[in-house]
């Protein structure tokens, strides 16, 4: 609670210290994809390769009923959570079918087919060119047209999906997702249908991923093509890994991080992604636990002095 | 209360199984030897619905329930133990068992909801973890058990699922003798309250603890009856007993 | 007929060919050494780059496919030996993730080298022309890259079916401790076994860098493709990832002609489809 907390006030005073609205905002909608992947990895012990695809079908789902139907925000964003977690049901159904590798490469090439469809579907996706023209409109008569109070909606709609997802893994639910991380035959002999479990834990992921894509959409008012393909996908796992993909907080640190760095580092050096490999391949060879895991032993370590 | 007609699991021109008809009565404690490869495992496989058979069929209370796969025959109450330690590594000993407990709630799904409040989970899971004397481990990782305390969690798993038949694989494989001596006279108690079919290697101590033994050679049963019966069986002692030096 | 429904069809096969070669080293090191090397393209790119430094410097083509093969494999195997091995206690995510940091790495170090933008270098003098074929002809040069690849790849399946040393390999593969009784140095065999599925997508790279060049992302868009032609044919089965590449290719290619916008989905709808109705794949029997 108490760090959940933490996290509150300083979501709350980030704008005030940090005068960039549009990419704090940026960190919370990336930060809710990789605690939606790490909802994959972290408690079930799935590895999908496939989060931008839900990303994408939400930011582009949200984006039309904005343009199309002029719906009001919140409406959009419920669409675009719809898109999210039936996208990600229908390829979860699918990606489990096979186990371990298997998976991974499944949902990895359905991504890409994803992104193909987008590409060529120019009338909804605008393809190549991405989006455009997305408005946003104001919610209960306050304008959400400065980037600041945006960042704000934000900030509320991302705080309360990941309060849902800590209620979420603390839930008996969440219990049986870790149940299968560990051992999935033997939840299978105690009578679980790990089947309708891995489903069920694809469809929240591809909401609250559809639901990231949604508020992206309305940030930037652009759906790009780049919402949808691999490379955003591969992003998603390389911040949560950073961050550590015991705790949806390490989620979240691994994306502040990536996101801040990747925008910065980029105009320091164009090569800057070799960087990043490098520090990646050593996170993996020998800080499995991420960030979040140092912090947490600091913490503990501190707490024992 | 389980009843197979005719089981029989081949992989590929090998017959594991072969024509099995096996009954186990209600309150029993119905042992299954016979040497390494007589296909015990596969029979047992076959029971829990880890295994489909070729042919043949598998009845369970009165229910026929051949088609059904592992999950659905033990929410019907077929609760199974494994021959290779097989516990939820890296949750805690109370996890595992609260996992077990829990499939019975029908609360799984339940999201929104935290697992603590299902106080009759919890209150059955620690009943469960104090009979089998590793209540005092419950935070620890089941990883970080010593190998007997890991095959009691197993068998904790196993009943906390509220099963009405047990099938026990070499509950005491690889234990010390020790380990094996306090794991058995636990399975004695709980033959009082369960029906129990049981694979055992040590010989000896099936005959202690079993009120029917079936023996199987070569994917068929050799010979059924009580300890005495089978003790006394000339083909028995030829194919399986005279070869392990048993008194 | 003018030709260019043939045209067509023979570019599918070339692509096929290329798809079948990518493959096959996919299937050996993913199903039958199940290491999952998500790195698989970028040694294709990487093939395909070192091709380029080795002819532009040289000028010799024949040079470049002799020696990007054993330079990548060089490569892969220095990968295996550092890290891969390592993480196997681990387990797969960890695997997955390693390689993942690496197609990192070897796309950004490709750009450093060699520039962002794409490379081609000229068709060998050799093989210039065509051969006509109604209207239009049609590149000798991608005659020969079939009947290359398909030597190559018939020469790794006589010696994985044939041969004992591929009996032993699929012993391995099946029953590892068994075969280290026997007294055969399984590590050993492994690590040949994986050398030659890097090398096989390192030749794939060096033999289309004439027809497409090369672009630091061809790894990446390669990879997918690939994993859907593994998918069709089956994961482990190397006949399956030699067809499922062929068909892939010839899809793409009837697809063009068909409905050129859907050709890139028409693969991984195929291969969604192969899921529904049989999950081991077309060739696989698990």
């Amino acid at each position: 609670m108490t760090r959940f907390a933490v996290l509150v006030a300083i979501v709350a005073l980030a704008p005030l210290v940090l005068r960039y609205p549009e990419l704090e905002t940026q960190i919370l909608t990336f930060g809710l994809l990789a605690v939606a992947f790490n909802l994959l990895l972290g408690e079930m012990g799935f590895l999908s390769f496939g989060q931008a695809t839900f990303n994408g079908a939400g930011a582009y789902a949200a984006a039309r009923v904005l343009i199309d139907a002029h719906a009001a925000l919140p409406l959009a964003l419920l669409v675009g959570v719809i898109a999210g977690a039936i996208t990600a049901a229908a390829i979860g159904a699918l990606a489990i079918t096979g186990r371990g590798v298997y998976g991974v490469m499944l949902t990895f090439a359905f991504n890409e087919m994803a992104y193909y469809a987008a590409f060529q579907w120019r009338d909804v996706t605008g393809g190549d060119n991405g989006l455009s023209g997305v408005p946003r409109p104001g919610i209960f008569g306050v304008s959400l047209a400065d980037p600041t109070h945006y960042y704000y909606f934000t900030a509320l709609v991302v705080l309360l999906a990941f309060a849902a997802v800590l209620r979420v893994n603390g839930s008996p639910f969440g219990a049986v997702l870790r149940a299968i991380r560990e051992n999935e035959d033997r939840a299978r002999a105690i009578g679980y249908r790990v089947r309708r479990f891995k489903v069920t834990a694809f469809a929240i992921s591809g909401a609250l991923s559809g639901l990231a894509g949604g508020l992206y959409a309305g940030l930037y008012r652009f759906v790009p093509l780049q919402a949808i393909d691999l490379d955003t996908s591969t992003n998603i796992v390389i911040a949560a890994l950073l961050g550590g993909t015991g705790s949806p907080y390490g989620a979240l640190l691994g994306a502040a991080i990536f996101t801040v760095l990747s925008n910065s580092l980029s105009h320091v050096w164009s090569h800057w992604p070799l960087i990043f490999g490098l520090v990646f391949c050593a996170v993996v060879l020998f800080f499995r636990g991420g960030l979040w895991s140092i912090a947490e032993r600091w913490s503990r370590r501190a707490a024992h002095a | 209360m389980l009843r197979t007609r005719e089981l029989t699991k081949r992989f590929g021109a090998h017959a594991a199984v072969d024509g099995v008809n096996v009954e186990i009565r209600r309150g029993t404690l119905h042992a299954i030897i016979g040497p390494n490869g007589a296909g015990k495992t596969t029979l047992f496989n076959l029971l829990s619905g880890e295994l489909r058979p070729s042919e043949g069929a598998v009845e369970f209370a009165g229910r026929d329930v051949t088609c059904f796969d592992a999950t659905t025959r033990s929410q019907l109450g077929i609760g199974r133990s494994f021959q290779r330690t097989n516990v939820f590594p890296k949750l805690t000993v109370f996890e595992n068992v609260r996992l077990a407990a829990q499939t019975r709630t029908g609360e799984s799904f339940a999201l929104w909801r935290s697992v603590t409040e299902l106080a009759d989970v919890s209150a059955r899971a620690e009943r469960v973890l104090d009979e089998f004397g590793l209540l005092g481990y419950r935070s620890q990782l089941a990883s970080e058990l010593a190998g007997g305390d890991q095959r009691l969690l197993e068998l904790a798993i196993t009943l906390a699922t509220d099963p009405v038949l047990l099938l026990l694989d070499e509950p005491s494989q690889g234990l010390s003798p020790e380990d094996a001596r306090r794991l058995i006279d636990r399975i004695g108690t709980l033959a009082e309250r369960y029906t129990i079919v049981l694979i055992e290697h040590n010989v000896p101590l099936v005959m202690r603890l079993a009120t029917e033994i079936t023996v199987m050679n070569f994917g068929r049963v050799l010979a059924h009856g009580t300890p005495d019966e089978i003790r006394a069986n000339p083909a028995v002692r030829t194919a399986y007993l005279g070869t392990r030096g048993t008194r | 007929m003018s030709g260019l429904v043939e045209v067509q069809l023979l570019n599918g096969i070339v692509q096929g060919m290329i798809y079948a070669l990518v493959a096959a080293g996919l299937t050996l090191i993913f199903g039958m050494l199940d290491i999952p090397n998500f790195a698989h393209g970028a040694f294709y790119a990487l093939g395909a780059y070192v091709a380029f430094t080795v002819v532009s410097s040289t000028g010799n083509f024949w040079l470049a496919i002799a020696v990007v093969p054993l330079v990548v494999a060089a490569l892969g195997l220095l990968v295996d030996a550092v890290a891969m091995r390592r993480l196997a206690r681990a387990g797969h995510v960890y695997q997955i993730l390693f390689t993942l940091g690496l197609v990192l790495i070897v796309q950004e170090a490709i750009v450093l080298i060699w520039g962002a933008n794409p490379t081609s270098v000229n068709v060998p003098a050799a093989l210039g022309g065509g051969v006509p074929l109604g209207a239009v002809s049609f590149p000798f040069y991608r005659l020969f890259l079939v009947v290359a690849a398909a030597l190559v790849i018939g020469v790794v399946w006589i010696a994985l079916e044939r041969t004992k040393y591929g009996a032993i390999i699929r012993a391995g593969i099946d029953d590892p401790e068994m075969v280290d009784c026997i007294g055969i140095d399984v590590q050993r065999l492994f690590t040949i076994v994986f050398g030659i599925g890097v090398g096989l997508a390192a030749l794939a790279g060096a033999l289309i860098l004439p027809i497409r060049g090369g672009q630091p992302s061809m790894g990446n868009e390669l990879m997918a493709t690939s994993f859907a032609v593994v998918v069709i044919g089956g994961l482990g089965s190397y006949l399956g990832a030699v067809v499922g590449g062929i068909f892939v290719g010839l899809t793409q290619a009837v697809m063009t002609i068909l409905y050129p916008a859907a050709s890139e989905v028409a693969i991984f709808a195929a291969m969604a489809l192969v899921i529904l109705i049989r999950p081991q794949g077309l060739f696989g029997n698990r």
